[in-house]
């Protein structure tokens, strides 16, 4: 029935380079009114790129976005709404303070003379809005009184206000308890029934196969398949994580995996967190997968201190820590190595400062910092890191993989017994990666307990000897030895939990 | 080949050599301008300007200034604000004369009120901010508020003298010739200088100024750097309320006021000294050296004091804006 009907929107050929890479590459779209169209991809496979110039907060290098035929003027995000392509973000953009009513219709409330605000003609549209979705609050509740997934779907009828053609949902039920993920396909429907297209942009891959109509896979800013009717689960993992064994996983050298716990979380619940367990011996590296909201990252976040726990507990070589408070944590031997490095290196200090930051008090003299100390245990950590530097340098001055191994050099100086690693290979370019996994294993030979957390199932494949996948919060599969594959992590990772 | 590469190498060394040099004016900016305005009074007015007496007088005048520049140094290190130490002069200025006028205690306990005061100030500006998470510039304008009341309070907005001939000793003792008050101011800095730039304190207060979550993140203790560091500005205007009213003689009302800008100011012109473009203690002190310089000179000139308030915000306005351009190019790089 979909098959029959004009496409309306095409984009050809778009193209776009950010300093070298290329996050879109010659990628194309073309939709029918009405149409469910799934787009999936690893991270960094172009999807995010593709919808920021489908919006219009992303001018491209190359291609077009015909609507009925005309094109689009690109880069403008009001011309993108009046031709009715609407986006829900991942992150909610409410006012809080403010009605559902005006929330809905923000931005193009209905105007009487001298700009007066028809209040009336306000919240009617509004009611309208919300109905055709069969969503039921109240338009004159304040937003910051509704259940998340209410201001979530609120966000559609926003959308809709605009006489929306096409709603583009990215990630909708990341962190959508799974009673409630249905309410949000049931929304979806109501779109379809009403002829709107929707682009439905996630990684829970079931999802993908129960709605969507088609689906457009993009891998390295390139569509690498598209299928006119929905692909099973099973093949959509085979079709975004080809089977390659060749990853060779038993040629790198390691060391025996010493029986002795270092970390050990028992029960620990929290705002993001339901009962999690873990364990980790010293020289291993335990990976944890998940989608963006199951609780991977969250973990190591609580874990460092960052964020508090309320239930449950975590040692350190037996010794308990209190919850929220990274000072303790880094002192009871925890370290934070972020992929984002804008939450570890201090960009107007040296390079010595920065690796000697978290443990000072291992040279000093009454209050002053010994330098003499200080400069000969950096001499000595950087070498171990290989960075040949001068310690003097702003470490602003180094590249993103240099500065990775200074702060893998801080760790190394304060003796973490435990390293907790979020993504970190994000945004390093592809030759610095190997040299980066080297240091994480050189890590584990000095007897550290690492967790590591990514984006990137191949990574997480390579590096961990176990893999603990989370969904919503909780622990839901674990994979080790032969069965530790970036296929079966990626099927673990995306199946939504009954 | 070899032609090429000569050719392509010779441009390039001149730019170098360029860049160079106007990095070292912009790093040395502020001494340049110091040196300029000495050489341009010394020069208009040799006679008046180019005295002993006035050298002392510009540093017995600057040294309220100096000891409160410094002092805020430390907390704009730290990435915050403190707005309340005008309030906090006031307060401590009232607690040290009121202990000898009111009580008859001696001089020096008198001394240690008015630092006392200060210090409390200062915890209360650091228990609002990095406790209670207030944004340090609404946080430390309510403890000033509250600073200011206390003060009214205790004082009923008169003037009241009967101070000890011995605290007044401390603004007109002089050693070798110089006066006492700027040999402490000096001797302030110096120590304010040595705590920022060697001490495991200082370390972490420049992490925290820097990058604040990455600090909390690599351990730092961030909560107890934050209290000290508003408790060393909160001592530092207990200073200044000693060395205001020994130099008066007396406490009245108002006497804080009027300090909160022009420390600020200094702090801003010192961020222009050095290539790190962080605030500095010797930037702090010579930005304090530097405007009363400019005001002293001008009044020796015979300028109306409009002038001087003129050229002042004129010169702080070229710095702060000479560091935000040079900012954008270091991020742009």
């Amino acid at each position: 029935m979909v098959a029959e009907q004009p496409r309306w929107l095409e984009a050809r050929g778009l193209t776009k380079t950010y300093g070298g890479v290329r996050a879109l590459d010659n990628a194309s779209l073309a939709l029918r009114p009405g149409e469910i169209r799934g787009l999936v991809g690893a991270n960094g496979a172009g999807k995010s790129t593709l919808v920021k110039v489908l919006t219009g907060l992303v001018v491209p290098d190359a291609g077009e976005v015909l609507v009925d035929g005309a094109p689009l003027h690109l880069g403008r995000a009001q011309k993108s709404l009046l031709a009715g392509i609407a986006s829900v973000p991942q992150e909610l953009t409410v006012a809080s303070s403010m009605t559902v009513a005006e929330n809905v219709m923000l931005g193009h409330e209905p105007r009487g003379r001298f700009g007066r605000l028809r209040g009336a003609e306000l919240r009617r549209r509004a009611r309208d809005v919300l109905d055709s979705l069969s969503l039921d609050v109240d338009v004159d509740d304040r937003v910051g009184t509704l259940r998340l997934i209410e201001q979530r779907l609120m966000m559609v009828a926003r959308a809709l206000s605009y006489d929306a053609r096409l709603v583009i949902f990215d990630e909708p039920t990341a962190t959508v308890a799974p009673v409630e993920v249905g309410l949000v396909l049931g929304t979806i429907e109501a779109l379809r029934r009403r002829g709107v297209a929707v682009l439905y942009v996630s990684h829970r891959l079931d999802e993908i196969e129960r709605i969507c109509d088609s689906v457009t896979i993009l891998r390295d800013g390139r569509v690498a398949a598209e299928r006119e009717r929905s692909p099973t689960h099973a093949e959509l993992v085979k079709l975004l994580a080809p089977e390659h064994e060749a990853l060779e996983r038993g040629a790198r050298r390691r060391p025996e995996i010493g029986s002795q716990t270092v970390l050990a979380v028992r029960g620990l619940s929290g705002e993001r967190l339901r009962d999690v367990d873990l364990v980790a011996h010293a020289g291993e590296i335990v990976g944890l997968a998940g989608v963006a909201g199951s609780g991977a990252r969250e973990l190591v976040l609580t874990l460092v201190g960052a964020v508090p726990y309320e239930e449950g507990s975590v040692a350190i070589d037996g010794s308990r820590l209190a919850p929220g408070s990274p000072l303790r944590a880094v002192n009871a031997g925890m370290g934070f190595l972020p992929g984002d490095r804008a939450l570890a290196v201090f960009a107007n200090h040296s390079v010595r400062h920065n690796v000697s930051l978290s443990s000072l008090a291992r040279y000093t003299f009454g209050p002053f910092v010994d330098v003499s100390d200080e400069r000969a245990l950096v001499r000595n950590l950087l070498e171990r890191v290989h960075l040949r530097a001068d310690q003097t340098a702003p470490i602003s001055s180094f590249s993103g993989g240099n500065q990775q191994r200074a702060i893998v050099a801080r760790w190394m100086a304060s003796n973490a017994r435990v390293l907790l690693l979020d993504d970190p290979t994000a945004g390093v370019d592809v030759a610095t990666r190997p040299e980066i996994h080297r240091q994480i294993l050189d890590l584990c030979a000095a007897g550290a307990a690492v967790v590591l957390v990514s984006t990137d199932v191949d990574e997480l494949a390579e590096l961990s000897d176990r893999c603990v996948v989370f969904d919503r919060g909780t622990v839901v599969a674990e994979l080790a030895g032969t069965k530790l594959t970036p296929a079966r992590l990626l099927a673990a990772m995306t199946r939504t939990a009954a | 080949m070899t032609t090429n590469g000569e050719v392509a190498a010779r441009p390039r060394g001149v730019r170098l050599a360029r860049v160079s040099l106007r990095s070292a004016v912009e790093r040395w900016s502020l001494a340049i301008a110091f040196i300029g305005a000495f050489a341009f009074f010394a020069v208009a007015r040799p006679n008046v300007f180019l005295t002993w007496a006035n050298a002392r007088g510009i540093l017995d005048d600057a040294s309220v200034l100096s000891v409160l520049a410094v002092g805020v140094t430390v907390v704009l290190v730290i990435g915050e604000f403190d707005l309340s130490v005008g309030f906090v002069v006031g307060l401590a200025a009232a607690a040290g004369v009121a202990a000898m006028s009111f009580r008859g205690w001696p001089w020096w306990v008198a001394v240690l009120m008015a630092l006392g005061a200060g210090c409390v100030a200062g915890l209360a500006n650091g228990v609002s901010v990095a406790i209670l998470r207030i944004p340090s510039f609404i946080g430390t304008l309510a403890i000033g508020s509250i600073a200011a009341a206390i003060e009214l309070a205790v004082t009923k907005t008169s003037i009241f003298e009967g101070v000890s001939p011995r605290y007044v000793e401390i603004a007109t003792t002089t050693i070798f010739g110089m006066p006492l008050r700027p040999i402490i101011a000096a001797g302030v800095a110096l120590l304010f200088l040595v705590i920022l730039r060697t001490t495991v304190y200082g370390r972490h207060a420049s992490s925290i100024g820097d990058n604040p979550a990455a600090a909390r993140l690599a351990g730092v203790p961030a909560t107890r750097v934050r209290v000290i560091a508003f408790m060393l500005t909160g001592l530092t205007a207990g200073l200044a309320g000693v060395f205001v009213t020994s130099s008066a003689g007396s406490y009245y009302p108002g006497l804080g006021t009027g300090y909160l800008l022009p420390a600020y100011a200094a702090a801003f012109l010192g961020l222009s000294l050095g290539g790190g473009l962080r605030f500095n203690v010797l930037g702090s002190y010579l930005g304090v050296l530097l405007l009363g310089m400019v005001t002293t000179g001008l009044t020796v000139m015979n300028q109306p004091s409009w002038i001087a308030a003129l050229v002042q915000g004129l010169v702080l306005i070229a710095a702060v804006a000479g560091v935000a351009v040079r900012r954008r190019g270091a991020l742009g790089r």
